[in-house]
């Protein structure tokens, strides 16, 4: 998704400013000058300053692109689909990490990836058991690493 | 002045197998924890500790050394096959060394990785053998005032260099600086835009963001019409390591010296020296090149020069841990540690009293950056095996690697959350021409930087003035507010010249479907 600097210029005023405000809230310690707001307040004014230039060198040249342009998402079914696959599973492997454990979540979500991008079952049915084995025993046994094992664990 | 029979003595300790099997066990083990995404030479050298215990503590060291050298060199691996820098300092050239693999010279760029490095290493190592002492005075010397301007000075490179339009590099120097300000405030210790998660109290890791804007974001381009197409592998008997290094440095001398140069000498600052040397090389290593516009297109100028220097400053990283005893990073404060737990303790009576223990931990530096050549050899020769894998396969194998290595950051789930998020706002930024690399020195050296600033506004009672009134602070300074001036005044003076270069199109510009990828 591409922005236009119209709005990227005002959206970064916004946040800076957003930034002001929320290190204004900061709890302050008596006697001491220069506190936790300080640079906060320094990075929310840049972010203003820097926003408004932006702004400024866009608004001040007749608009020649889409505000929003999302033309790099027009792309095959099968490609959207990975990419909606991808991004579900990461948050799903993240959130089931700990219950069902690395082995299993590893080889569901390889297996699954492989598969919608286009790899042979046999390279799948070699490749993703044997990658989740090594890296799951390089980083439990070789880097004391504590990654859930899960039902698996028992065969590990 | 060291004595010749000292440095005798130090050879021949150094040269005992239990030293040299140390060595060479140390590389092997860093070329392989440096060459997986989210592991660091400082994870590396902690998991060393306990088999310090049994070992003599000239070869505890030198597995420290040289696991750490490998490890930093490796990390340069990943940067340059799929884009993922495994230290802050590889970051500042990932972009440089993947265009190159992406243009087929997969072999070349890791040859001038490794060639270079351990020339920096041994240039460093070097520096550290004859000047440790004086350079490490030197650094002591310096005041709150100096550390603000160096990392000034490297955090500004970093935003000039990484895009051509200046307000971009700006805007993504301020977002790392930014993220930086989560956690405990440096000063006060007082929480800061912890929202009640306690594991922001921490403030946020590098090392997932690193991986979620270079990795993530990567992976999330090829599934839009913006894909880029995987680097091809190279034909077997293509990769010849080493091939043409000596033309390279034939060809750019003055960057070997200025990038070891600049290595040694800022290096050696406790805290801010490994991360920055490399950044202001490949600045000035831009600045300085007859084809600055090369730069960015896969071009090794750059990568010479911070190459060199990212191994010179490991070694010159040293001199305050080794001569005041002073650790200027986690590596070194653990090295320190271990020193400690043998008996030896590092600062300037130990060059007194026991000179062969000091002179003989210089020397495995030597033997370290020796070492990174051959086992560079099969790290380069099995990087065809990497990039012959199927896009269909490469892929699940990094998103993986990605997960892991964040999750062992902490061995916590927040940093898989934070890579997950930090790759969308990754995609996001550079799709609309931000560039990535300015974050991540951002929240590395952010903390740096406040604490120096606050320090200083402290000490000059909030005169700015101040700032400029030491004679290095202030030669320092001028050279940055310089740098400022020139850079608004280029930027002011290229207005409404030509097409915007900054523009995001020309920083991703549209391939068309039919070149790209095989996953239609």
């Amino acid at each position: 998704m591409k922005l236009s600097e119209r709005l990227i210029g005002p959206g970064l005023i916004l946040f800076g400013g957003g930034v002001i405000i929320a290190s204004a809230g900061l709890p302050q310690v008596p006697g001491v000058r220069f506190g936790a707001d300080l640079m906060p307040s320094i990075t929310g004014g840049a972010l203003i300053l820097f926003g408004g230039l932006l702004g400024w060198k866009a608004w001040s040249k007749p608009l020649t692109e889409p505000l929003v342009d999302t033309s790099e998402w027009e792309v095959s079914l099968r490609k959207r689909l990975t990419a909606i696959w991808t991004i579900g599973a990461l948050l799903a492997a993240t959130l089931l990490f700990q219950s069902v454990g690395f082995p299993l979540i590893g080889l569901i979500f390889m297996t699954v990836l492989m598969v919608l991008m286009g790899a042979r079952p046999l390279t799948i049915a070699i490749v993703a058991p044997l990658f989740v084995l090594a890296l799951h025993l390089s980083f439990t046994r070789i880097m004391h690493v504590e990654l859930p094992a899960g039902p698996l664990g028992a065969f590990l | 002045m060291m004595s010749f029979e000292t440095f005798e003595t130090a050879f021949f300790m150094v040269m005992a197998p239990s030293v040299l099997l140390a060595i060479l066990i140390g590389s092997v083990y860093g070329l392989f924890i440096g060459a997986l995404p989210g592991l660091t030479a400082t994870m590396a050298t902690a998991l060393l500790v306990p088999i310090t215990f049994y070992m003599e503590p000239l070869a505890a060291i030198a597995l420290i050394v040289s696991s750490t050298a490998m490890a930093i060199t490796a990390g340069d691996i990943p940067g340059a096959l799929i884009r993922i820098p495994g230290t802050p300092a590889s970051a500042a050239y990932t972009e440089e060394a993947y265009e190159m693999t992406r243009q087929g010279k997969a072999g070349e760029v890791l040859s001038l990785g490794f060639f270079f490095s351990a020339l920096g290493g041994l240039i460093g190592a070097t520096v550290l053998l004859v000047s440790g002492p004086a350079l490490a005075q030197v650094s002591l010397n310096f005041s709150s005032f100096e550390f603000f301007w160096l990392a000034t000075l490297g955090l500004m490179t970093c935003a000039l260099v990484s895009s051509d339009n200046p307000i971009r590099g700006a805007v993504s120097l301020v977002i790392g600086l930014l993220l930086s300000t989560v956690g405990l405030d440096v000063t006060t210790g007082q929480p800061r835009f912890t929202f009640d998660v306690l594991e922001l109290s921490g403030g946020i890791s590098f090392i997932p963001v690193m991986i979620g804007m270079f990795a993530l974001s990567e992976i999330i381009r090829g599934f839009t019409a913006l894909e880029r197409e995987l680097p091809p592998a190279p034909k077997v008997g293509d990769i010849k390591p080493y091939r043409g290094m000596f033309a390279l440095l034939r060809r750019y001398p003055m960057s070997v010296v200025r990038g070891t140069s600049l290595g040694s000498a800022v290096g050696a600052l406790p805290g801010v020296g490994g991360d920055l040397a490399a950044w202001i090389a490949y600045g000035m290593s831009r600045k300085f090149s007859k084809t600055p516009e090369k730069f960015g297109t896969g071009h090794p100028e750059g990568l010479v020069e911070a190459t060199s220097s990212n191994n010179a400053g490991l070694s010159s990283a040293w001199i305050p841990a080794l001569v005041f005893g002073i650790p200027g990073d986690a590596v070194t404060a653990i090295a320190v540690g271990v020193l400690f737990m043998k008996g030896v303790s590092p600062g300037p009576r130990l060059f007194i009293e026991n000179p062969t223990m000091p002179t003989a931990i210089i020397l495995t530096f030597f033997v370290a950056n020796l070492l990174l050549l051959p086992l560079g050899w099969f790290a380069i020769k099995g990087a065809r095996h990497v990039l012959s894998v199927p896009r269909a396969v490469i892929v699940p194998m990094i998103l993986l690697c990605c997960f892991v290595g964040s999750y062992a950051v902490n061995n916590t789930l927040f940093d898989v959350w934070t890579m997950l998020v930090a790759g969308v706002v990754g995609y996001l930024l550079e799709r609309n021409g931000f560039p990535i690399a300015p974050i991540i020195l951002g929240l590395v050296l952010g903390p740096v930087l406040e604490r120096n600033f606050i320090m200083s506004m402290q000490i000059a009672r909030g005169d700015l003035l101040g700032f400029f009134e030491r004679p290095v602070a202030g030669g320092l300074g001028i050279v940055v507010c310089t740098i400022l001036v020139l850079a608004i005044h280029r930027a002011w003076t290229r207005r409404g010249q030509g097409p915007d270069a900054s523009d995001p199109a020309t920083v991703l510009p549209d391939v068309p479907n039919s070149t790209k990828g095989n996953l239609q």
